[in-house]
């Protein structure tokens, strides 16, 4: 990815194989969008406020969503969703959460922090697709999904 | 007559002297202000009587007798009042008011008394004085009476008795001047004599009672509180686990008893635990041992202005109380020790539980990312590379898939089974009737399939939690069905009898040897390739039951179908 390029998609995400296996299933769909991922809860803070290697990054250039694990070293998912929604800058970048289980606490907690929807990993993209359309991001797929027949 | 009433007056004469001797050594003995003056008061009474009775014997020729009537007679008054100001306190005005009348009073006495006529006799009293004289007295006594009978019925039993008697007693002397006032015509007439020579006699012991009642008398006036008391004992003494509470409340009884005014508990040391009513020793107090959180202590009561003696009685009968508090507040202080611990182990167990709970997330956290990895990249291998794998290659891959699969759900149900354990039961009146009908709807299309009889008999409203009663008839039926696939007609019955719910098959059934071994999480008393599963579904229905207080077992016979019943505790 290059630095020029907007990221229109944030991972987070500190599981090699899961952060795989869910860019491999994006990517298999022909999903072209820019993804970046970031492996703890603090990059992405430092990402979405341009902060340490995040520092020449402006803030208004923000991601269309992020795809947000709950348990992550140095700050937890928890915490980064709680962070993200009280800023008013980026209070309004959807937020899907990813868990590991259908561990009701998570989805509770998540919500009530607001996060905007949630997905179970392994990330397939059927299951990102419906979230996507829920969330009313059509333009996501449309725009950068080929046309099935293409 | 005349001898016999005579002889009375001698006894009345030396009764009044025997009192205000007996109210003499009691003071003596306790060297107080209220004693002292219920002896001048007694004392000067009984000289009164004594005086009046030399004056009549002879034949009120003598001036002495009849001064130290006229003089002595409105002290006596002034005197009750003083005894009642020892009690209940007058105004400083009030009491030397009315002494500088009384002593007005006394002096004219002294004057009348010196008339007399010329042949040495006795000039008569003047009405009017004789009027003032006898009002000024009354009044005196009046006022004590009334308030003495007032205050008392603010006082516990003992010390009421006792200030009644006081009342009665001056209130009988009232009356006998009142009557000799009225029946002054007929003085000489024996009748007349006989009655205030009896009732003069009733003042003695009623008075006595007042100051210094005998041990029955005191026995009698405790009765009440002794009655109380028996009532109150076992709330107090026995359901009582709060030791400070059991404490106070003790000492009031303690002070009801022997109508005392404080009260005390202490360490032998001098520490004091627990004090109620008066707050500073005085008198003459009984102490009696106790013992308090397995050392020595004493249980003290003070005596008030309106306290009768203490005696061996009331010593015995404090001693006997200290005994049964002592065994209380032992039990209260073991009940109270037995709560900390089980509020201490409560809250360990409290937190050991959510240490399980943290322990069992992570697990379920921390075990899916693998096999998330392995089934993900198993398909990534398929997906990716099919084409060029061997045949043998995909069916082992896909073995690895299926097992990862497996594994997941075996996560899953050890987390659902843990969190029907914990999660809090959401009960109110539901219809099974309505729960069936959801449950046989989610399985419409595998009854049809299977072409399963399924019949609901009448299901009464219970109470229970909706979404777990659902998972319950959802294995039950699910079960019932899967069993009995392979019968020719399968059929299922669903249905109630005496508050029991059951659900019935005609499939495979089982040996109730093993019937034990049913309701265990990841038990199975059938192969997995004669029926699949992974042995959950009936120990989540037992875990759901038993939350809700009822019970589940079942009846079978291998290849003649099976019956599960359930009960779901109280309606309520």
């Amino acid at each position: 990815m290059s630095a020029a390029q907007s990221v229109e998609i944030l991972l987070v995400e500190d599981n090699r194989d899961d952060a795989e296996l869910a860019l491999r299933s994006l990517s298999r769909s022909h999903l072209t969008n820019p993804i970046h991922v970031v492996k703890d809860g603090q990059e992405a803070l430092d990402f979405m406020f341009c902060a340490g290697e995040y520092a020449h990054r402006s803030i208004d250039d923000l991601p269309k969503v992020i795809l947000l694990d709950i348990k992550l070293p140095k700050v937890d998912g928890l915490e980064v969703l709680r962070q993200l929604k009280s800023d008013d800058r980026t209070r309004l970048v959807p937020v899907v959460l990813l868990t590991s289980s259908q561990e009701e606490k998570d989805m509770i907690a998540g919500y009530g922090h607001g996060a905007n929807s949630y997905i179970v990993k392994p990330v397939d993209f059927q299951q990102f697709s419906s979230v996507m359309t829920s969330l009313g991001m059509y333009w996501l797929m449309l725009n950068e999904i080929p046309p099935a027949h293409a | 007559m005349h001898a016999f009433i005579t002889g009375l007056q001698q006894v009345i004469y030396a009764s009044f002297c025997l009192l205000s001797l007996l109210t003499l050594r009691d003071w003596l003995r306790h060297r107080d202000r209220p004693r002292a003056r219920v002896a001048v008061a007694i004392g000067t009474l009984a000289l009164v009587v004594v005086a009046s009775d030399v004056d009549t014997l002879t034949g009120a020729r003598y001036v002495v007798p009849a001064v130290a009537t006229q003089v002595l007679f409105p002290w006596s008054g002034y005197a009750f009042l003083l005894v009642r100001d020892a009690f209940v306190p007058l105004r400083r005005g009030v009491r030397i008011g009315v002494g500088v009348v009384v002593g007005a009073v006394a002096l004219s006495g002294v004057y009348f008394a010196g008339q007399t006529t010329p042949d040495g006799a006795r000039v008569a009293l003047p009405l009017l004085y004789y009027g003032i004289w006898l009002g000024l007295w009354s009044a005196c006594v009046i006022e004590p009476i009334v308030k003495f009978w007032v205050v008392s019925t603010r006082r516990r039993s003992v010390q009421r008795a006792r200030l009644r008697a006081l009342s009665i007693g001056y209130g009988l002397v009232i009356v006998i001047l009142a009557f000799s006032f009225a029946t002054r015509a007929q003085a000489t007439n024996p009748a007349v004599q006989l009655v205030i020579q009896l009732t003069s006699l009733a003042v003695v012991p009623t008075l006595y009672a007042s100051f210094a009642p005998p041990r029955w008398l005191r026995v009698i006036w405790r009765q009440d509180e002794e009655e109380a008391l028996a009532g109150a004992i076992h709330g107090l003494l026995l359901s009582s686990t709060d030791a400070e509470r059991l404490l106070t409340e003790a000492l009031d009884w303690a002070m009801r008893l022997v109508g005392a005014d404080g009260a005390l508990v202490r360490h032998q040391a001098g520490t004091v635990i627990a004090a109620g009513g008066l707050d500073s020793l005085s008198g003459d107090t009984i102490s009696v041992p106790l013992t308090l959180d397995g050392e020595p202590a004493e249980l003290v009561v003070m005596p008030g202005p309106t306290t009768p003696l203490f005696g061996a009685d009331e010593v015995s009968r404090l001693s006997q109380f200290a005994v049964v508090l002592s065994t209380a507040l032992e039990r209260a202080r073991l009940v109270e020790s037995l709560e900390r611990r089980v509020t201490e182990r409560t809250e360990a167990l409290e937190a050991k539980a959510s240490e399980l709970e943290a322990f069992s997330y992570t697990v379920s956290h921390d075990l899916r990312a693998p096999i998330r990895a392995i089934s993900g990249f198993a398909q990534a291998v398929v997906e990716d590379y099919a084409s060029s794998l061997p045949d043998g290659a995909r069916s082992f891959i896909d073995r690895i898939a299926e097992n990862a699969v497996k594994m997941g759900t075996l996560i899953d149900t050890v987390l659902a089974f843990s969190r029907l354990g914990r999660q809090d039961l959401m009960k109110r009146t539901v219809r099974p009737t309505e729960i069936v009908a959801t449950v046989l709807r989610n399985r419409d299309a595998e009854i049809r399939e299977l072409s399963v009889a399924v019949t609901v008999g009448d299901l009464p409203d219970c109470y229970a939690d909706p979404t777990l009663l659902e998972q319950v008839y959802e294995n039950l039926i699910g079960n019932a069905i899967k069993y009995s696939a392979n019968v020719n007609r399968p059929l299922v019955e669903i249905g109630c009898h005496d508050s029991t719910y059951f659900v019935r098959d005609n499939g495979a059934g089982f040996d109730m040897r093993h019937a034990a071994k049913l309701f265990e999480v990841f038990q199975r008393l059938h192969r997995q390739d004669e029926f699949a599963g992974v042995g959950a579904g009936l120990a989540i229905v037992k875990r759901i039951v038993e939350r809700h207080g009822g019970r589940v077992w079942a009846e079978s016979e291998p290849g003649a179908g099976a019956t599960f019943y359930f009960t779901l505790g109280s309606t309520r």
